[in-house]
């Protein structure tokens, strides 16, 4: 494909214009600023990888050193105990089941930009589908940790996973939890699979631009060979099409299945049946925020203002308004149907416990976090403000995080028997543990960030054809 | 280690960590060898149980158990059903006796000064000494003991006896003295009174009468029908007691008034104001409707009062029972089982004025901890320190072990031959269940080797004894006596009295009159008495039936106090009293008098042998031995400070839910389906055929249950249920599987107190049993919710599921926490107390309730070797067996016309939180009160 610099349409649509914010007031944002040629873009998004930096090397140490902080956490509460994290009866599950569950649903959006956006053959997930569903991953690995080690006996976690035992004992299926085993290990390899045969091409163009031999046998054997035939390409479309058909659904069933440890068990404030969708719009809600969280500073560090636009930071932030009012809707709903109820365990939990009890600050915070702070995002201006956008992003996702933490701990610590009522505090393992699958999460994330084109440079180049092709079409018509 | 296994052992590490096999994450039994018999004693066969009967006394009141015995040792206690001080029954510091066999803290060897020494040497020392020898010990009523005791004493004209316990009854012999001219014991039979009053008394909680009080109080109330009647309980007390919680009327009032009460109470049912013409000021409004119930029920009625009032007010309580004509009916009189009861060898004056005029060469203590828990004015262990020898006899190396120079550590009750008295009299030969584990001495050898004798065994002393006591057939009745556990006839005869009313009122008028203030009472505590059991980690743990307060005291005080103090729980206050300090923290406790703050005994010590060390405060450092149960003119300090204070109920008001459902006795006659509301949901989408051929179930009748709290350390002994500590409860983490809620129903002030035993329903449908992933807790045919320990990998959504938050998680391994840093042999000490039967959980594991399941299969194995079905009563569970008020009924449903099934069908019969739909087989009987309806409530 030849370097194109063809004559500027007039119209704005689908238009660079050469310079940020050159389109038309009312109209979208362009999805790609500028027409840089193939060659361009190839080197453009190839020098994160080729260029090492010292401070991303530094952040590797920092977040490697809370990495081991996570490990050791875990390893102590493997070896002393889960008491030594501050769950008792009544409240048995908090930090480890509230990082669980929003660990999943940040996961959530990944899958959403990378499959569902791919079936409905939209432009702007191209350049960011990458770093979300890497997010995606680095995150259900964060989650997977958990219902591992909050096991009292972490070591017979496989009595989970359906197997013939020699005990003759099969896992119960009634219980919503080997359904999470099954839900999380699907949701990661197939996360993983489409993450990977999505990167393939892209490995085989850090192979071909590699100075070193090492990196080119690295690379190389990454690639699987790719030789970017018309049968490569022609078996690529087939199996990443299919990975998106089977990942789609995960973005509903998984966290759907999670919602189940709750809805299915007999808590006032847990037995809800609306929590299915309620809680995968949440996950959708938190995952688009630590996607902008992400995104925000990647494009300005690594300078990628060309193909992560306003279009993109435009439409994730419409996805957050979109799901920010869902969630709101299913507070609403969840508050008047157990007041419309009238059991008294329901209202007390709803009407009384949360808004006034011992976690009050927490319920309020959370309700300022993901009802208030995303009506910001009507202004056109807030939406195209990446500095807004990255502080609201922040804010969401704490929201989100306190509401599984208020969800599982406000409906377990004041539950039927007022004798059996009590409070939850956390320990600093509890804590070291959060903030080191924050580290785990982060240098994860940076890894990758050195090792592997994070922006997709093919599909950017397909995007690069087809927005050239609209310009010559944009332009024929005009012509015309 | 070499490179490659370093490097080996620490990738394995990191591996570990994140997701497989935790190298040492699981715990492994320890590694100890099991040795056999080499010569099996016939007796013992491995795996079946041998009962013995023995009795054990607290200050000189014997109560009798039938202990189980397992390989050669104890393991369980059950109560004797024929004494008459258990009638089959325990109370929890009963069951207690068993872990403090086998603590690791017990003294193990004689000392002398600072070296260790031998019995040898001990003996020596006393045949080279000379001079006056004085005997200090709790109060006994042990025939054998006091036999060598005579014998001892004859020889020393200097010598002297002295009787010491904290709370000993000398107020109660001495009123007795005042009014019928000599100290005698009072008996009482609450199964036949109708209306009975208190005063300060907490009948069913303390003394030892509290197991037979409830089992007679109990049957007396028991309702099945409309048709049948209750009894009545008036209470006037301080600070709330399980009595108190019983109480159809409770009238608060400083326990320096009660005195006032008891004149006033007299001279309203004798008709005759001018009896307390200056005794008492204004009478409360309700004295009147009092006297009046009581005066309807003349000879069916009862008023009792507590040991910790002085004898005066003892004397006009005989005085009622007097004018009302109970004598003889609902109570009569006979000789104190108690040797030399009244009489001035009771008390540490004697011997306070002794050392004093330093008469005193040789002082030998037997048991008990004076040094401790005598009153602070009498600055016993700068006195003692007067004294050139001074031995003593105890359990544990404990502050008096530390004032003496001679040190012999004791033999625990269960592995001592004697003999003692019950209340009532009767006799029991205590034997022991095992050797002496550290060759401890029991009171009666140490007193044969003070009196110059050669050193005789206990078995030898008693055996004596009684072979001089029995002319014919010794052997038979000495047979029959180990077997039954007591000696038939030997209850004390009853005494005909004719009451003084001139020397009572006397002595009444002679009462200071108490001024307004603040007085401070110093009540037993309910857990460990007055200190002697600040060593045993069950009764450390054991809430406390009022406050849920576990392993210390505090001091209890009303909630208007606190409001006019400014005082919140768990802030630290000053306490001074006649010039003693001592901080305390505060607990504001509902229903406590105004005017009045308790502080109870037994806490506050230093001793590394003592598991409660720097728990609690030290009441007795603030009591004088003129006023050692309550005084007046004591002031509070905000030291403004904080302590945190572990309960095990934080929450106790019943927030409008249906928990215990109560009614007044007229209220069931109106409408006896009363606790059938609201109509519990039947619809179901399908039904589990249970198809065993027993369906166990429980029913619990509220009425009668007082909170006592022996159910929960039964259970704790039975099922090898471990303690976690205080650090453990203030995190919410106490493994009890049986719990007694505790709700108050009104004002703060003033509240009812309503209890509740809380255990796993064994729900039909139950919730926890869908949501466990492994299939770990299953449900068994004959219907018990089953928990498979071994299956557990902890999840713990089985705990969030159960409403009832009846299930326990082994957050860590409690059994090896408990005896970490203990010694070498704590841990096959601590082996030894469980129960061979139940599985000892390890860490990582959920547990709870089993329907004491090991005694239904015990029991079903039995009846299937004999071929025959089981029958009703055959299979008892540990909570049932131990409650005193037989509010616990356990049974089968299918077995027709049996106690249970009656039960189950009784209409005041319901299921807390029936309305979840689980169907739970532990269903309630709703408490009745019966409230005097001249009286508003």
């Amino acid at each position: 494909m030849t370097a194109d610099s063809a004559a500027l349409p007039l119209h704005g649509r689908l238009t660079g214009g050469g310079a940020r914010g050159g389109a038309a007031p009312l109209a979208d944002p362009p999805v790609m600023i500028g027409r840089p040629s193939y060659g361009e873009l190839t080197s453009q998004l190839l020098r994160p990888i080729t260029v090492a930096s010292r401070w991303h090397l530094r952040l590797l140490a920092l977040t490697g050193i809370g990495t081991l902080g996570l490990f050791a956490a875990l390893t102590y509460t493997a070896i002393a105990g889960i008491g030594v994290w501050g769950v008792s009866v009544p409240v048995a599950w908090a930090f480890a089941i509230t990082n669980f569950v929003w660990w999943i649903g940040i996961g959530h959006a990944g899958t959403f930009i990378s499959a569902i956006l791919l079936l409905f053959s939209s432009q702007w997930r191209t350049s960011i589908n990458r770093v979300a569903e890497g997010m995606t991953l680095f995150a259900v690995m964060q989650a997977g940790l958990f219902p591992l080690f909050h096991l009292g006996r972490p070591w017979f976690f496989y009595w989970l996973i359906p197997y013939p035992s020699t005990m003759n004992v099969w896992p119960n299926f009634r219980s919503a939890l080997p359904w999470d085993a099954a839900a999380v290990s699907t949701y990661f390899t197939v996360s993983f699979l489409f993450w990977y045969m999505g990167l393939v091409p892209d490995l085989a163009v850090a192979r071909d631009a590699s100075a070193q031999r090492w990196r080119r046998q690295i690379y190389g054997l990454f690639a699987l060979g790719w030789r970017g035939s018309a049968r490569d390409w022609s078996h690529y479309r087939v199996i990443y099409g299919l990975l998106a058909g089977l990942a789609t659904p995960l973005v509903v069933s998984v966290h759907t299945v999670v919602s189940m440890d709750f809805a299915t068990s007999q808590l006032p404030g847990w037995h809800s049946p609306m929590f299915p969708p309620y809680f995968v719009a949440g996950a959708i809600y938190s995952g688009f925020a630590m996607v902008l969280t992400l995104v925000i500073p990647i494009r300005r560090i690594f300078g990628l203002y060309n193909v992560v636009t306003e279009r993109h930071l435009e439409n994730m932030a419409k996805m957050l308004l979109c799901t920010g009012w869902i969630v709101t809707y299913s507070y609403i709903i969840e508050i008047f149907c157990a007041w419309y109820s009238g059991d008294r365990f329901e209202r007390y939990v709803h009407l009384v416990s949360r808004p006034f009890g011992t976690y009050a600050f927490f319920v309020w915070l959370q309700f300022f976090c993901n009802c208030a702070v995303v009506q910001v995002f009507w202004s056109k201006r807030a939406r195209r403000n990446p500095l807004i956008l990255f502080v609201a992003a922040l804010l969401i996702n704490v929201g989100m995080w306190l509401e599984r933490f208020n969800l599982i701990v406000t409906s377990l610590q004041r539950d039927f028997l007022p004798s059996s009522w009590g409070i939850y505090v956390p320990t600093p393992i509890d804590g070291a543990i959060f903030f080191g699958t924050l580290s785990f999460f982060l240098f994860l994330f940076l890894l990758f960030l050195r090792v592997v084109p994070f922006i997709p440079i093919s599909e950017l180049k397909e995007l690069r054809h087809a927005l050239g092709e609209a310009d010559r079409r944009n332009g024929e018509q005009v012509h015309a | 280690m070499s490179g490659d296994e370093q490097r080996r052992s620490f990738l394995k590490l990191l591996g570990a960590s994140i997701a497989l096999a935790g190298l040492d994450g699981c715990t492994r039994a320890p590694r100890q060898k099991i040795v056999p018999y080499v010569k099996q004693p016939p007796e013992v066969t491995p795996g079946v149980p041998a009962h013995y009967a023995t009795a054990i006394s607290m200050d000189g009141y014997a109560t009798g158990f039938l202990v189980e015995s397992r390989e050669g040792r104890p393991v369980k206690i059950e109560g004797n059903p024929r004494h008459p001080a258990s009638l089959g029954a325990t109370s929890a510091i009963d069951q207690a006796w068993i872990l403090s066999l086998y603590d690791p803290s017990r003294a193990r060897s004689v000392r002398h000064g600072r070296r260790l020494s031998a019995f040898r040497d001990f003996e020596d020392a006393r045949r080279r000494s000379a001079g006056s020898l004085h005997v200090l010990m709790e109060p006994t009523s042990s025939p054998t003991t006091i036999a060598l005791l005579e014998r001892l004493l004859a020889n020393d004209t200097e010598g002297r006896l002295h009787y010491y316990a904290p709370l000993a009854r000398d107020a109660a012999w001495h009123g007795a003295a005042i009014a019928f001219g000599r100290p005698l014991e009072t008996q009482f039979d609450l199964s036949r009174a109708e209306v009975v009053v208190a005063l300060d008394a907490d009948l069913f909680g303390a003394g030892p009468r509290a197991l037979s009080a409830t089992r007679g109080f109990s049957r007396r109330r028991r309702v099945r029908s409309t048709a049948d009647s209750m009894n009545r309980l008036y209470v006037v007390e301080a600070a709330l007691t399980v009595t108190g919680g019983m109480a159809d009327h409770r009238f608060r009032a400083r326990r320096c008034d009660v005195a006032g009460i008891a004149a006033a109470l007299l001279a309203a049912v004798a008709q005759n104001q001018q009896l307390i013409q200056g005794l008492v000021g204004s009478l409360p409004a309700w004295i009147g409707a009092l006297a009046a119930d009581l005066r309807a029920h003349a000879g069916r009625s009862l008023v009792v009062v507590g040991d910790s009032q002085p004898a005066e007010v003892h004397a006009l309580v005989h005085l009622i029972n007097v004018a009302l004509g109970n004598i003889g009916r609902t109570l009569k009189f006979t000789e104190s089982p108690i040797d030399r009861a009244g009489q001035p060898s009771h008390g540490l004056e004697g011997l306070v004025a002794a050392l004093d005029e330093k008469r005193v060469d040789t002082l030998l203590i037997l048991g008990g901890n004076p040094v401790y828990s005598a009153a602070a004015d009498l600055e016993l262990e700068r006195r003692l320190a007067t004294v050139p020898e001074r031995v003593y006899l105890g359990l544990y190396e404990n502050e008096t072990a530390r004032a003496c120079s001679w040190f012999i550590p004791a033999a625990h009750p269960l592995e001592a031959w004697g003999d003692a008295r019950a209340y009532d009299g009767t006799i029991s030969i205590a034997q022991p269940l095992i050797e002496p584990l550290y060759g401890g001495r029991t009171s009666d050898e140490l007193l044969a080797v003070m009196s110059g004798s050669a050193r005789l065994k206990a078995h030898t002393l008693v055996r004596e004894h009684w072979r001089m006591q029995w002319s014919q057939s010794f052997a038979a009745q000495w047979d029959a006596a180990l077997q039954t556990g007591l000696l038939e006839g030997t209850a004390l005869p009853e005494v005909t009295v004719s009451a003084d009313w001139e020397a009572v009122l006397r002595a009444a008028k002679k009462l200071p009159k108490p001024p307004e203030g603040l007085e401070i009472g110093f009540p037993a505590d309910t857990r460990v008495r007055d200190g002697a059991f600040t060593n045993s980690g069950w009764l450390l743990e054991l809430p406390d039936p009022i406050t849920k307060l576990t392993w210390e005291n505090a001091l209890l005080v009303s909630s208007q106090t606190a409001a006019a103090l400014d005082l919140a729980t768990e802030d630290v206050v000053e306490l001074h009293l006649n010039g003693r300090r001592v901080s305390a923290p505060v607990f504001v406790a509902p229903g406590h008098a105004d005017g009045s703050v308790s502080l109870s005994l037994g806490y506050g010590r230093e001793g590394s042998e003592t598991l409660a060390r720097g728990l609690g405060v030290n009441a007795s450092a603030l009591r004088s031995a003129k006023a050692p149960h309550f005084a007046l003119g004591v002031s509070l300090e905000k030291t403004g400070r904080k302590s945190a204070l572990a309960t095990t109920q934080t929450h106790w008001s019943m927030e409008g839910r249906d928990l215990i459902r109560r009614a007044s006795l007229a209220e069931y006659r109106e409408n006896p389906g009363f606790a059938q509301r609201p109509a519990e949901p039947n619809a179901s989408l399908y039904k589990l055929p249970l198809l065993g051929e027993q369906q166990w179930g429980m029913s619990i009748d509220l009425s009668a249950c007082t909170g006592c709290s022996a159910c929960v350390i039964a259970c704790q002994a039975e099922n090898n249920t471990p303690i976690v500590g205080k650090e453990g409860v203030l995190a919410r983490r106490e493994m009890h599987w049986i719990r007694i809620d505790r709700y108050f129903e009104g004002t703060d002030d003033d509240p009812a107190m309503l209890v509740q035993p809380m255990l796993c329903q064994h729900c039909e449908k139950a919730p926890c049993e869908y949501v466990c992933p492994v299939n770990a807790t299953v449900h068994s045919p004959d219907g018990l919710n089953e928990q498979a320990y071994n299956r557990c990998v902890g999840t713990r959504f089985c705990s969030n599921n159960c409403a009832w938050k009846v299930r326990r998680f082994n957050w860590f391994n409690y059994h090896e926490l408990a005896v970490r840093g203990k010694g070498e042999d704590a841990q096959a000490l601590h082996a030894m107390a469980m129960n061979p039967d139940v599985t000892v959980r390890a860490r990582g594991v959920m547990e709870k309730c089993t329907y004491c399941v090991q005694r239904i299969r015990a029991q079903g194995i039995a009846a299937r070797i004999a071929d025959r079905p089981l029958e009703q009563g055959e299979v008892v569970t540990a909570c049932a067996q131990a409650c005193p008020a037989e509010a616990i009924v356990f049974g089968s449903l299918t077995m027709k016309g049996s106690d249970l099934d009656k039960l189950r069908n009784n209409e005041r019969q319901y299921a807390v939180l029936g309305e979840l739909g689980t169907e739970p087989r532990t269903r309630y009987l709703a408490r009745l009160d019966n409230p005097n309806p001249e009286l508003s409530r």
